[in-house]
């Protein structure tokens, strides 16, 4: 299916679920060290969680007072738009596969998308910010996109977006195998939503549906410099299909998850492979050295 | 042929071992006729000429005389001013050559010596004494590991009159380290330290992400957005001279290339369109980019915008920097009289306590007149 063949002018069209999982998979670290990424990726989703209940209640503010009803109402919304971005499939007797770090799937059955937000982050950094008395920006590394212990209400249990995350959301997409990240990163914050036209163009309808105004402006204005990247380097023939593939059943993930799993094995495979030969060739390079040095005292 | 029967019999070769990256390396030390030395056809340093003319060549291999063409062209090279040298003083320095007589080192001076007789021409009396070079030939036993040794030390390291541009040295780092040895093992090879050589690594990714854009086609609909439509050669031959710009971007930018991508796109524009004519005015881009005022200016397209638009941010620190120092002397001020005791405070002049009130009067009235 080409871009633009009549097909796609029609409603209700889908992002293929193989390019889907293609990009995923490019958005890892180009050199990976997994408690960095998962640190960055969780930052980087209560970012968009929070910015997405921005859009839907219109305030830049927003309470998670726990003595409040308003504020706990709020803390269930967080932990849902969080699901929205990271659930990948259900795993049976409440256990969920979810994205902890970008490019990789945790379907350990360990932790869960609310665990990421209702217990790391509302109930430790949030309740440490609330009575610090000043507001705390978050997360301290590599740099904040949100700031924590804001006062609402006389309380200091509000979240607001820190003043710099427009300079700093870079920082959370920086060195992935990926070159255009934050486009990869709308493909799959809105793998689940509808497309038509062109594939940029939905992209932003889809993400303007679901975060801020402002938010969609930053992405506007960063993404028109890599389309042309993305549109070199990703295969955009077939990139969406006619009918609805719920990526989101436990079938369709399982097979990502699984492919995922495969390749993860594979690279560890040829990873293990190439180190016994470098071993291997260091020795020999040793040998051949020694050798030599041999040969030049014997030679003078 | 083997290495002695390459070098001139007269006068008689000495063997000698030399020092190369702390190898010691077997060899003989005498004289070669110049028609015996085979010219290094690969020499990185005349590399981005040679590319300038691939489509002539084509797939075959260069020859050694169209190399000496390409070394006469190359202003780089001061293969003129090298040859008057020789005139004036003769061939001091040997050039090594490998146990078959290509030319490891000394490929100016080689080429020198033959603008030299091209000059003189064939009946000249003093020919035969320019023909005859000083040369170091490697033993037939090294090995090829030992001649990479030779080029490394002798091209790689400072001591030399012209070293290879930055940028060779970076591509064949790069090129080396694409092919799969380590940092560490190109830190050996090189005799660069490890951090000199993961740096320029990075400068290379920089490199090729302006490379990538510059060579991309302009975009009709968003041109500010698109390619430079530049080609290969030229985007080349760009990054070779400004290697160096490229090194101080990679240092001072990194928090804000490829992080930002609006800034990088222009950053990447204003490069190629010379914009950015000094270090100071590349180290600040970012500050420049974020200041608006500064930021309209570097994109006004006027000569020498970088230059104003710095002014305009060094300006606005140095107000920034005034007002902190003027608050903190007052905060000074304040804190020394709030810890005065009663005993001090009794022990005060009257006219000093008239003349602070007057003073303290005069900064609040005119401190809160400005912000009305």
């Amino acid at each position: 299916m080409k871009l633009n063949s009549p097909l796609i002018q029609q409603e209700s069209m889908y992002l293929n679920p193989d390019l889907t999982s293609r990009i995923f998979l490019r958005l890892r670290e180009s050199e990976p060290t997994p408690k960095r990424g998962i640190e960055r990726t969780s930052s980087l989703f209560r970012f968009l969680a929070f910015d997405s209940l921005c859009k839907s209640q219109k305030r830049k503010t927003i309470s998670f007072d726990p003595d409040t009803g308003v504020g706990m109402g709020n803390r269930k919304k967080l932990v849902e738009a969080y699901k929205k971005i990271a659930f990948v499939s259900d795993l049976g007797s409440g256990k969920e596969a979810f994205i902890d770090n970008l490019g990789h799937c945790n379907s350990s059955g360990k932790r869960s998308c609310s665990d990421k937000v209702a217990n790391d982050f509302l109930t430790v950094q949030l309740k440490k910010a609330s009575q610090s008395g000043t507001e705390q920006a978050y997360p301290s590394r590599p740099s904040s996109l949100l700031s924590l212990g804001v006062e609402v209400y006389g309380h200091r249990w509000g979240i607001s977006k820190h003043e710099d995350w427009e300079k700093n959301l870079g920082d959370f997409l920086a060195d992935r195998l990926s070159k255009t990240a934050l486009i990869d990163l709308a493909v799959v914050v809105t793998r689940g939503m509808s497309f038509s036209g062109d594939i940029f163009d939905s992209l932003e309808k889809n993400f303007r549906a679901r975060q801020s105004d402002e938010f969609v402006q930053y992405w506007i204005k960063q993404a028109r410099f890599l389309k042309r990247e993305f549109r070199r380097t990703t295969n955009l023939d077939d990139w969406a299909v006619p009918e609805f593939v719920n990526e989101l059943s436990a079938d369709e993930y399982s097979r990502v998850t699984l492919d995922i799993s495969s390749l993860e094995k594979a690279n560890a495979e040829l990873e293990a492979e190439n180190s016994k030969l470098r071993a291997q060739l260091a020795e020999l390079q040793h040998k051949f050295d020694f050798l030599n040095d041999e040969k030049s005292r014997a030679s003078t | 042929m083997k290495p002695k029967d390459i070098l001139l019999k007269d006068p008689k070769p000495i063997r000698k071992n030399r020092y190369f990256s702390g190898k010691r390396i077997a060899g003989l030390s005498g004289y070669i006729h110049i028609d015996k030395v085979k010219g290094w056809v690969d020499n990185p340093r005349i590399a981005l000429e040679i590319r300038k003319d691939r489509v002539k060549f084509g797939d075959r291999a260069i020859t050694q005389d169209e190399i000496f063409e390409i070394m006469k062209r190359t202003k780089d090279v001061k293969l003129a001013a090298l040859r008057d040298d020789v005139l004036r003083n003769e061939l001091k320095e040997p050039i090594i050559v490998s146990k078959n007589g290509t030319l490891l080192d000394g490929n100016r001076r080689f080429f020198a010596v033959k603008l030299l007789l091209e000059g003189l021409g064939t009946e000249h009396p003093d020919r035969k004494d320019f023909e005859k070079i000083p040369c170091y030939i490697l033993d037939e036993s090294t090995t090829e590991d030992d001649e990479q040794m030779v080029l490394v030390e002798t091209n790689f390291t400072p001591a030399h009159k012209i070293e290879w541009p930055d940028y060779v040295k970076a591509e064949k780092i790069q090129e080396d380290h694409q092919d799969g040895l380590s940092i560490k093992g190109l830190s050996t090879k090189y005799q660069w330290s490890q951090s000199k050589i993961r740096e320029t690594l990075k400068i290379l990714e920089l490199v090729d992400e302006f490379q990538t854009l510059a060579t991309d086609e302009i975009d009709a609909a968003d041109p500010e957005a698109g390619g430079f439509g530049m080609t290969e050669m030229e985007a080349i031959a760009f990054v070779s001279e400004k290697y160096q710009h490229f090194n101080e971007a990679q240092r001072s930018l990194r928090g804000k290339l490829g992080k930002d991508h609006e800034f990088t796109h222009n950053f990447f524009r204003l490069l190629k369109d010379g914009v950015f004519a000094s270090f100071p005015e590349v180290r600040s881009a970012d500050e420049m980019w974020d200041h608006p005022e500064a930021r309209a200016v570097l994109l006004s397209g006027k000569p020498h915008a970088a230059k104003e638009a710095l002014t305009v941010v060094n300006s606005a620190k140095r107000v920034i920097n005034i007002t902190e120092k003027a608050e903190d002397k007052v905060t000074e001020v304040i804190n020394t009289l709030r810890k005065l005791t009663s005993e001090e405070m009794d022990s005060l002049k009257a006219e000093t306590v008239t003349e602070l009130k007057e003073v303290l009067k005069l900064v609040t009235d005119m401190s809160l007149a400005a912000k009305d």
